[in-house]
């Protein structure tokens, strides 16, 4: 069997993933792999994933480097392989008899990206220095002989600062466009009084995920997206609870979470809270598409906020802190548990009024329509 | 007599010291070469040592480099502990054979069972109007090939030191001295003090490039380097002194601190031993921190010329050497 060269490619890992940034080798070049193993880390504009082997083989050339954007199905690595391919030969022409015409051999698989980024010539230094601080070779002019970058054509800083977390490239990506959206504000104090006594021990986080479905799905014109110059309706409810990790801001997604009861969602929510924090969430569960976004900043001490809204979502509800407060009661002052709300809107999907209501359901809801 | 002393000596006294010093402590050492008796030596190294050691253990040979090679080879398996002096290190080229398949290789081609503890010391370089066949710079011959090991010693001091440590080496280590150093004066300890071999000297320290230099280079570069300083420019000189084996490490360290190798070699650039050099730095973890490419300045490739004009031209100078290390201090 003669070894071949098999590409080892970027691969699709969402629908709407149409390039990923290569992160971290896991393999060296000339190692051993066997189809399975993981030999290298990309990022999507969701998640850092980790890449497998097709083929056995061994790692013959590495194509991608740390920080290269790469599109989707292009070259990672190539693996030269002995692997039989089942296909191989299946789509050919039939045997000819005669003297077979030299077909034109098919182009090889140009690492188009990659090979951008590697002909920036600079000195070992800067690309050092430019990897540390997380500086764009091919962003910046060269000045050195050859036209090649030398250490003092990067910005200027001589202490090395910490590339941007991983993350946060990936919420700048996903963050930038909500400023497109025309969004207000909604503050409501909910009592919880009802809530308390239903709750069962479900996380005040985990009641809010469910009475904001519930309340969706009570005014579906909420439940939408403002798409070019229409509204388009979503069938389902799904909330992305954002949930502060390591490795930054990691949003997944519950779909219906008012379908199952509060003690199931209970622990759906602990878990997915648990498995972001760890680095172990699932593709599926960071891009499936969310209708709303649910974000707790109670916990650290936070009384009130705005949340923005992730597009193309039209709504997003902002939790303070649950506490004892003196409010207004009949009579007089008392003591109630109580929680500041900020309800964001899509003002291209719906108005103030519309968001008051929608509020005013998730008290109701709250005061007694938990399940 | 102390031995804790030092004086001022010649490259030339310094070598014939560590000779005397090597025959008086070993009976099994002893000279071979032509007229290193009653001449004293073509460049005057063996001096008065005849008179001295007596003609058995400083012997005079007929013209014949090949046949004192083999003499010496010959001796050092049966126990002596030759010192070979060749005229001119061009004439290695003569001997070739029984330095680079006797000698080298013996005592591996014998699974260890005998060793060949000769020196071969042998004068290289121009600068003495000697022309093409009498000013070579030779080095990268020899450490090219397994089993030798090679030194060039670029100050009084090493060269007794390292000799010493050459003679005391139970496997062939050939000694190229050059010619413009004999005349020249430095610090040298009166004890037997050995240098050891594989150990690259910091003559100069520096923040803004390593200059790596071998022979009569060091000095140049030494003076190059105060040249520089005036300019604000602080160069690191390295004289790695033992070209086989290299201790690279310091060298590597070096321009891991400052990011930049000028490399200066008398011999041509082509397959000459500062490519060694640069290999082994690029190699090494300070690839990561070079500033710039590194950089070789070497004789040309040409014969050496008869011309004193064009002798000098042919080989790196201290002006030289000055303008490479400015160009790549502010180019890069």
């Amino acid at each position: 069997m003669v070894a071949k060269e098999v590409a080892l490619v970027m691969p699709k890992m969402s629908m709407t993933m149409t390039e990923g940034v290569f992160v971290a080798w896991h393999k060296a070049a000339g190692d051993r792999i066997r189809q399975g193993d993981v030999v290298c880390e990309v990022t999507t504009d969701k998640v850092d994933m980790e890449v497998e082997a097709t083929v056995d083989g061994v790692l013959a050339r590495l194509v991608a480097r740390p920080e290269d954007v790469i599109a989707v199905g292009e070259p990672i690595a190539y693996v030269e392989s002995e692997a039989d391919d089942l296909l191989e030969g299946l789509f050919d022409a039939p045997e000819a008899s005669g003297p077979v015409p030299e077909e034109p051999r098919a182009p090889e698989p140009q690492p188009v990206r990659a090979a951008e980024k590697r002909g920036v010539a600079a000195v070992p230094a800067a690309r050092r220095l430019a990897a540390e601080r997380g500086v764009d070779l091919a962003a910046l002019t060269p000045t050195g002989p050859w036209g090649t970058i030398r250490v003092a054509d990067l910005p200027a800083g001589r202490l090395a600062k910490p590339a941007p977390a991983r993350g946060r490239a990936a919420v700048a990506r996903r963050m930038t466009p909500s400023a497109l959206v025309p969004q207000f504000v909604l503050y409501r104090d909910v009592d919880l009084a009802g809530a308390e006594r239903a709750r069962n021990g479900a996380s005040w986080t985990a009641v809010f995920v469910h009475v904001l479905a519930a309340a969706l799905r009570a005014h579906p014109a909420f439940n939408a997206s403002w798409s070019g110059d229409t509204l388009v309706r979503h069938e389902g409810v799904a909330v992305a609870l954002a949930v502060d990790t390591p490795r930054g801001l990691l949003a997944p997604v519950l779909t219906d979470p008012d379908l199952c009861g509060l003690d199931e969602l209970g622990s759906r929510v602990a878990d997915v809270v648990s498995r972001a924090k760890a680095g172990k969430l699932g593709l599926a569960e960071l891009s499936a598409p969310a209708t709303t976004t649910v974000s707790n900043l109670g916990g650290l001490g936070v009384g009130a906020f705005q949340a923005l809204l992730t597009p193309p979502q039209a709504s997003a509800l902002a939790m303070g802190a649950v506490e004892r407060k003196v409010v207004p009661v009949p009579d007089g002052v008392g003591v109630r548990l109580r929680c500041s709300l900020g309800l964001t809107v899509d003002h291209r999907v719906a108005d103030g009024a519309d968001g008051a209501r929608l509020l005013s359901t998730v008290q109701e809801l709250l005061d007694g329509g938990l399940v | 007599m102390t031995t804790t002393e030092s004086r001022t000596l010649t490259y030339a006294e310094a070598v014939r010291e560590a000779l005397s010093q090597a025959m008086e402590a070993d009976e099994r050492v002893f000279l071979l070469g032509e007229d290193v008796g009653t001449y004293g030596g073509a460049f005057g190294v063996t001096g008065d040592l005849v008179h001295r050691f007596g003609e058995e253990r400083v012997r005079d040979t007929p013209i014949s480099e090949l046949g004192i090679v083999g003499a010496a080879v010959g001796a050092a398996l049966a126990g002596m502990r030759p010192i070979v002096e060749i005229q001119f290190s061009d004439f290695t080229a003569q001997a070739m054979d029984q330095i680079v398949n006797q000698a080298a290789k013996i005592h591996f081609m014998l699974g260890g069972a005998a060793t060949v503890p000769m020196v071969l010391r042998a004068p290289g370089g121009s600068g003495t109007g000697a022309a093409a066949q009498h000013s070579q710079s030779l080095e990268a011959w020899f450490a090219h090939v397994p089993g030798l090991k090679v030194v060039m010693p670029a100050t009084a001091a090493d060269a007794k030191g390292l000799l010493l440590a050459a003679i005391d080496d139970p496997n062939p280590v050939i000694v190229l001295e050059h010619k413009l150093l004999y005349k020249q004066s430095g610090v040298v300890p009166q004890s037997p003090a050995r240098v050891r071999l594989g150990e690259t000297a910091v003559r100069r320290d520096g923040t803004d490039l390593t200059i790596v230099a071998t022979g009569v280079m060091v000095s140049r570069a030494l003076e190059a380097a105060e040249q520089l300083a005036a300019t604000g420019i602080e160069a690191a000189v390295l004289d790695p002194r033992t070209l086989r084996p290299l201790d690279s490490k310091t060298i590597v360290d070096s321009v891991t601190a400052t990011g930049r190798a000028l490399l200066v070699q008398e011999a041509p650039k082509t397959g000459g031993f500062m490519a060694e050099v640069s290999a082994a730095i690029v190699e090494s973890p300070a690839f990561g921190h070079l500033t710039a490419p590194v950089t070789r300045l070497c004789g040309l490739d040409v014969p050496i010329p008869y011309a004193p004009q064009l002798e000098k031209a042919a080989v790196p100078q201290t002006e030289d050497i000055v303008k490479a290390a400015t160009g790549l201090v502010n180019q890069w």
